[in-house]
């Protein structure tokens, strides 16, 4: 009965059905050791537990039929395939494709294994030593090895890259003065032999196996980036399931094959050939896939409202809505009035119709955390509808008849910011709409000197509040354009990814999203409701909260 | 090269007018643009009347859980729009938008026209080359695209979307003037004044210019329908107006991703088809009864 009950474990492991957490309960449940059950699965596991045993990463992937073309669209005007340098939807989903990294995510944002066959974290939590899985093969048919990885997360962290995910590693030793320009390695990134790389931080870094889940930080070949210099972007070197085929810019699309010595190669990918679109409007792509002239919708049929309550209202089967971590806020301009001063903050969060979001398939939490976030706590006081106190903070304020102007970025629909036009007029602003064809992440830091407030969306590349803090919150955090900083958060957010109690360390990002809620440098919105749509016969489609997707374990019926 | 009536279009004007006179009844082409022009100016001069609902205002009952209200499905006649706005105050409003479009930037096109075409087919000579190369050298330009690169760099707003409206429909018009003034500076009463004394100015403002009176407003009708369009083409690449102010091509725009809900494309798109017919059944009208011909190919 045990011994079953050990391979039903086993195989929902194999399977990728259960994370860290289950798997190391389960264990202790039938009182067998995490260690054995790694030496049962064929993996290593670590002296500190914290490794997670499958042959292949990822969401479930049996039973796929081999053979046939999967293709996607997506809206984006261009698509760029430099891991780092990827910031459009269409190319930063598809970098799983191309490229894989010593981690990967599960299918529901849990780091796991992948590259590397084992991850060994010192007692103390500054050490992150991985062994490599041997024969792992470039497309251009070099063996991966623990240099290429030193590389790889020196590039990602370079001044000269400049990439949004420059500070992922800045707990590494020696990595400040690398990212300034100042030295030309990472000391702390050490490559002990052809198979092993350790990494030596200044402190624990519970972050650090997230980190490396994302695609930015999957390995490159550092001959081919040096050998096609810009034109690496179109001609993707990596060790992913699929390899680029052809690339017609032209036609907005690019078409990619089957890599035979994919690591996993003997199972997966399913589909021989990968058609990759873009330039497709919503509309078109799901007039595409309901045509059957499309596997797979990409980006967010969301923002095409008709079409979401059609298949809604239809109740069809082939559309499936996800929870994402798409954060969606207005960014108030602290550095001047009216915004300097926090009651007119709080009076802008409360005139805010949330309820009314939905219509534009945003889940009106009020919150800056998504709900899937870990420190999210429903208990925090956020936000609600009360335009009347909203008045009465304006008025305490001495902010009444302000006019503010608020810019429809990027070719936007201007529809968010027409309802916060209204609710703004309504507690007696005067709100003037203009169109800036920029978009918030071209303008920046220059957002201060133009606007008083803008809309922002952030979708998550890292499934962790660590993110958040020092990508937007945080004082100077490189996407933080308000000009708000506090100490206490940063404080906190510092001491947060040393903690390695998960529950202490939700406590304290609950902790740092109450004084942002408190303070108030955004409008809070929610986060957006996630729509996909695929064909008929493709089988086994997932799509990760985190940004990718995973077309290697995809077939068509 | 001129562009002066020809004999035939002198002849057609004659012939059209006589007809006119002959029988006494309206031309049915007039009298249908003068109709449907006449209804849409009733609404843009009438419209805080005639409009049910404030046409920015987002109801609160505006949305029906999934979406929109569709025409005649609620009290709102015809339907709302995806943020829950009544759709026929804002196509009523969005008349204002474009009759001003078509009189405005118009007008001032005309005037600009009138005064460039009549200068160089008055003076000739250094004036003509100069004038006129600068008329051919923003002519050759498409004139659409001219419009979006103004835009782009200006930023978008009403007064902009004006100001590169009468930029790139003053040259068409200042052609036609041009080659009507050649053929008028050669006729006898222009001769005869000369010789009486009066000056060039006195000439052109009390000689030239009322003869051209026929042509301009035939001109500035068919080309209303020009400003109309092209106003809405920038609005529905998000050029034009500024939202939430109701202009039909930023209608249709906005909502050319909402394909489950057409009558928020069809409708704006009607109102845009009949006011551009009307327009041109006027100028039609127009010239057939006032002549001459002028070109409408760009229409």
């Amino acid at each position: 009965m045990k011994d079953e009950e050990v391979r039903r474990v086993l195989e929902a492991v194999e399977q990728g059905h259960l994370d860290r957490r289950t798997f190391v309960q389960r264990a202790a449940a039938l009182g067998v050791g995490a260690s054995t059950f790694g030496a049962l699965a064929g993996t290593a596991v670590a002296s500190s537990g914290a490794v997670l045993a499958s042959p292949i990463p990822g969401p479930p992937y049996k039973r796929g039929k081999r053979g046939g073309v999967g293709s996607v669209a997506w809206p984006d005007k261009t698509v760029t395939y430099d891991p780092p340098l990827a910031y459009d939807l269409g190319g930063y989903y598809g970098l799983a494709n191309f490229f894989r990294g010593l981690m990967a995510f599960d299918g529901k944002s849990n780091p796991q294994l992948d590259l590397a066959s084992s991850m060994d974290i010192s007692g103390d939590g500054k050490r992150y030593r991985f062994k490599l899985k041997k024969g792992v093969t470039f497309h251009n048919g070099r063996e991966v090895t623990a240099s290429d990885f030193k590389y790889t997360f020196e590039r990602s962290s370079s001044k000269q890259i400049g990439s949004w995910v420059q500070g992922f590693l800045t707990s590494v030793q020696g990595h400040a003065a690398f990212a300034a320009g100042k030295t030309k390695q990472i000391p702390g990134i050490k490559v002990i032999d052809k198979y092993t790389l350790e990494l030596r931080l200044t402190k624990p870094d519970v972050t650090i196996p997230g980190v490396l889940a994302t695609p930015p930080f999957f390995v490159l070949p550092q001959e081919e980036v040096k050998k096609q210099g810009k034109n690496f972007t179109f001609n993707p070197v990596g060790t992913g399931p699929f390899k680029m085929e052809k690339w017609d810019k032209g036609g907005s699309r690019y078409t990619a094959v089957r890599n035979p010595d994919y690591v996993y190669g003997k199972t997966l990918p399913y589909f021989d050939e990968l058609d990759w679109q873009w330039n497709v409007p919503e509309t078109l792509e799901y007039l595409r896939v309901k045509s059957g002239k499309l596997d797979a919708t990409g980006g967010n049929l969301g923002s095409a409202p008709s079409i979401v309550a059609q298949l809604r209202a239809s109740k069809n089967p082939d559309y499936k809505e996800w929870p994402s971590f798409s954060i969606q806020w207005f960014e108030l301009n602290t550095t001047q009035a009216p915004f300097d001063d926090v009651r007119v903050r709080r009076a802008v969060n409360y005139a805010v119709n949330k309820p009314r979001l939905q219509s534009l398939f945003i889940q009106p939490t009020g919150h800056f955390f998504p709900p899937n976030l870990l420190g999210y706590n429903p208990a925090l006081k956020t936000y609600g509808y009360d335009p009347e106190k909203a008045k009465s903070l304006l008025k305490q304020a001495g902010a009444t008849g302000v006019e503010l102007t608020i810019p429809i970025l990027d070719g936007g629909t201007g529809r968010i910011e027409q309802l916060l036009q209204q609710d703004l007029q309504q507690v007696g602003f005067k709100v003037k709409l203009v169109k800036d064809q920029a978009s918030v992440y071209d303008l920046g830091s220059k957002l201060a000197t133009k606007y008083p407030l803008w809309y922002k969306g952030w979708g998550m590349g890292l499934p962790d509040p660590s993110e958040l803090v020092s990508s937007l919150i945080g004082t100077g955090a490189p996407s933080n354009y308000s000009g708000w900083g506090n100490k206490a958060i940063d404080k906190l957010g510092g001491q947060a990814t040393a903690i390695t109690n998960r529950g202490k360390r939700g406590s304290t990002y609950a902790a740092i999203e109450k004084i942002l809620l408190a303070e108030a440098p955004f409008i809070f919105l929610g986060v957006s409701t996630w729509v996909t749509m695929h064909s008929k016969r493709l089988q086994n489609f997932v799509w990760e909260p985190v940004l990718y997707e995973h077309w290697d374990r995809s077939w068509a019926s | 090269m001129s562009t002066a009536a020809s004999p035939a279009d002198v002849e057609e004007f004659l012939d059209g007018a006589a007809r006119a006179r002959r029988t006494g009844r309206v031309d049915p082409v007039l009298l249908s643009g003068c109709v449907i022009v006449g209804f849409f100016i009733v609404c843009a001069i009438f419209a805080p009347w005639i409009a049910p609902h404030d046409p920015d205002f987002q109801q609160a009952d505006g949305l029906n859980g999934i979406g929109p209200w569709a025409p005649f499905d609620s009290s709102y006649l015809l339907g709302t729009d995806e943020l829950g706005r009544d759709y026929l105050s804002r196509l009523i409003y969005g008349a204002r938008v474009a009759i001003f479009i078509a009189i405005v930037p118009n007008a001032i096109a005309m005037v600009i026209a009138t005064l460039v075409g009549v200068s160089a087919g008055y003076f000739r000579g250094r004036v003509d080359t100069i004038l006129m190369r600068i008329t051919e050298t923003v002519m050759v330009l498409p004139a659409f695209l001219l419009a979006l690169a103004l835009i782009s760099v200006a930023g978008s707003g009403l007064w902009v979307v004006v100001i590169a409206l009468v930029l790139v429909s003053w040259t068409y018009a200042a052609r036609v003037v041009y080659g009507e003034v050649l053929r008028i500076r050669e006729a006898t009463f222009i001769e005869a004044a000369r010789a009486l004394g009066a000056s060039s100015w006195r000439i052109i403002f009390r000689h030239v210019i009322p003869q051209l009176r026929g042509l301009l407003v035939t001109y500035f009708t068919l080309n209303a329908a020009f400003m109309v369009l092209t106003e809405a083409g920038l609005g529905f690449l998000g050029f034009g107006i500024q939202p939430p102010t109701p202009s039909w091509g930023a209608m249709i725009g906005a909502s050319r991703d909402l394909l489950f809900w057409p009558w928020l494309i069809i409708l704006p798109g009607v109102c845009l088809a009949l006011l551009g017919m009307g327009f041109y059944l006027l100028g039609e009208g127009l010239q057939r009864r006032f002549g001459p011909r002028v070109p409408t190919a760009r229409l």
